[in-house]
């Protein structure tokens, strides 16, 4: 087993599937990046046109022609399953790093300042946390009007808030530290202190929570997506192709099926790459 | 237990101020003119006039924020240009079936996961243990929607185990309705619920009045009854009030895919038909009940632990 595990000898070594940096990290990061490729050869790979229309096929059942039978419309469900991936990722992706990079910032001032500037934050964090988070994506994409881009800056909006609690509780831990003292006794400005020696000591937890966040936000976005707020046909995305199918449930089940898979095989390839790396930051910080 | 009480209470007085200028913020957000949005583009003149004077537009933006609250303190937070009436009646009259749904679908959460998250605490690190957390790991993904039409499929559809859509004629009937969307929700927030009361029992195993309780010989049912489950569910209460936003996120979507007449379908119906006045109200509502379960999360908790109500 790793070192970190060695000196801890206190707590049970955790062996098997699910150890640390064992087969379930590479499971998920081998299925995840299997997935970016095949969105990102969609072109190359996929069988059909994905906007194509073929009426006189609608909703036939899968087959050796259609892996995943076809829509309503005749069109064929694989390809739209494969050119939806590269729409979902990206609302992940997106959702991830805007807010990331926003919420760490922010963190970084309101942890490395203290006073004024953190109380403000924290009540700012206090109120953002008291709407559910679908509800208030919900309502600010309501006022914005339906799209992806207004989207991208509900969850902006949103999700940042997350981050910097995490970042600022790190840095406030951190910023009384030896080497922050020292950085600041050489006569260092404050931006360098930051984001040179400060961000990379805390910004690792707030990396873990981005796993689990791109979850949520592929959920979130399929969810808009399903009730039409979100990405606008014919563009395929999951949560739209859902909702197109949702009507012939009963004569057609693998319309809504194949999509839904996706949305979850996605899901748990992330959020085993996420688990994984939370148990290994956690050992390594109990070290 | 008092003070505690009373400095809870105080605490959340700066939270309600923000979330009244968030609620008041949002109808600010609509790109253009909000009154010519809310009335659409073929509203006269006089009614636009008569929609901005209501909504204060013409007033510097903190005035406009005091109007805001005045209409709130009178409960009138505009009309629905799609029902014709406040915005307030029509998103209270629709209040209990959503508190029913959550009441219900947090019942059958815990239902699913205490017995779960137990098996998998005590034989942690074993082959159940793993089975049941890469279960959990990978339902944590089901988009909700997709469950919702999957599950209606199987079980009122295919099996006629389940009534299908609405909210049914009261009583029995209405519980029998709600209980496939219940479920749904519930299986929603079963992995979180899951995986916290799993953590949280773990951290009680491995304390010393346990190894204690072990070495003096107590039988596993009692240590598991009294020792495990009475610690680890002390905490598994505030991390039911920390999600729920998550199940209140959950339920809402469901309301919509099974037509339940509640706050949350009420909110999906009300974003596209661009009725803002309600999506305005039923946000603020919704976040007023985020604040008021984590209240009683914490009373509830101070109640059942008392070194919650001496720390500080």
């Amino acid at each position: 087993m790793s070192t970190a595990a060695a000196v801890v000898p206190a707590r049970p070594v955790r062996r098997g599937w699910l150890a640390p940096a064992g087969p379930s990290l590479w499971v998920g990061m081998i299925g995840i990046l299997t997935i970016a490729v095949l969105a990102a050869l969609a072109p190359l790979i996929a069988p059909y046109d994905p906007t194509a229309l073929a009426l006189g096929k609608g909703l036939t059942p899968p087959s050796a022609a259609h892996w995943f039978g076809t829509d309503q419309l005749g069109r064929d469900i694989l390809t739209r399953v494969l050119y939806a991936a590269r729409i979902d990722l990206q609302i992940g992706t997106i959702g991830v790093l805007i807010p990331l990079v926003m919420g760490a910032v922010i963190g970084l001032f309101a942890g490395y300042y203290a006073g004024w500037p953190d109380a403000l934050l924290g009540r700012v964090i206090d109120v953002v946390t008291a709407f559910p988070f679908l509800v208030l994506v919900l309502a600010i994409v309501a006022m914005l009007g339906p799209g992806l881009r207004n989207f991208y800056i509900a969850i902006s909006l949103v999700s940042w808030v997350a981050y910097a609690r995490i970042v600022r509780g790190e840095a406030l831990s951190v910023r009384g530290r030896g080497y922050i003292l020292a950085a600041r006794s050489l006569g260092f400005g404050d931006l360098r202190i930051m984001f040179r020696h400060l961000l990379p000591n805390v910004i690792v937890p707030a990396l873990v929570f981005g796993m689990s966040d791109f979850v949520l936000d592929i959920l979130a976005g399929a969810s808009l997506g399903f009730f039409g707020l979100g990405v606008q046909p014919p563009t395929p995305e999951w949560g739209v192709m859902i909702a197109e199918g949702r009507n012939f449930i009963i004569t057609a089940p693998w319309v809504v099926i194949f999509p839904g898979v996706a949305i979850i095989v996605t899901s748990f390839f992330v959020s085993l790459i996420g688990d994984n790396v939370s148990d290994l930051v956690r050992r390594v910080r109990a070290a | 237990m008092i003070r505690y009480i009373a400095g809870r209470l105080l605490l959340i007085l700066p939270v309600l101020f923000g979330v009244s200028i968030v609620a008041f913020m949002l109808i600010r957000l609509i790109p253009g003119n909000p009154a010519v949005a809310i009335l659409g583009e073929r509203a006269t003149p006089e009614l636009i006039a008569r929609v901005q004077n209501q909504l204060g537009l013409n007033l510097p933006m903190w005035r406009q924020y005091l109007h805001f609250l005045g209409n709130a303190w009178r409960g009138e937070f505009g009309l629905s240009f799609f029902y014709g009436e406040d915005a307030s009646i029509l998103t209270l009259q629709r209040i209990p079936v959503t508190l029913v749904l959550i009441g219900y679908a947090a019942l059958i959460g815990l239902i699913i996961a205490v017995p779960v998250a137990t098996v998998a605490a005590v034989r942690r690190e074993t082959l159940v243990d793993h089975i049941i957390r890469l279960v959990f790991t990978a339902t944590i993904g089901i988009p909700s929607f997709w469950l919702g039409i999957v599950l209606a499929l199987l079980l009122s559809v295919r099996v006629r185990l389940f009534a299908l859509g609405g909210a049914g004629s009261g009583g029995f009937d209405t519980l029998w309705h709600l209980t496939l969307p219940a479920l749904t929700i519930a299986l929603h927030i079963s992995p979180i619920l899951v995986r916290a009361l799993r953590s949280s029992l773990i951290e009680v195993m491995d304390s010393e009045y346990v190894t204690t309780g072990l070495a003096m010989g107590l039988r596993p049912a009692t240590l598991l009854v009294s020792y495990l489950l009475r610690n680890g569910l002390t905490p598994f209460i505030s991390v039911l009030g920390l999600n729920i936003g998550w199940l209140i996120g959950g339920t809402i979507i469901i309301e919509q895919v099974f037509g339940i007449p509640g706050v949350g379908s009420l909110l999906i119906t009300s974003i596209l038909t661009r009725d803002y006045s309600i999506v305005q109200f039923v946000t603020l509502v919704l976040a007023f009940l985020v604040i008021l379960v984590n209240l009683l999360t914490d009373l509830a908790y101070a109640a059942l632990d008392p070194r919650v109500s001496f720390q500080r």
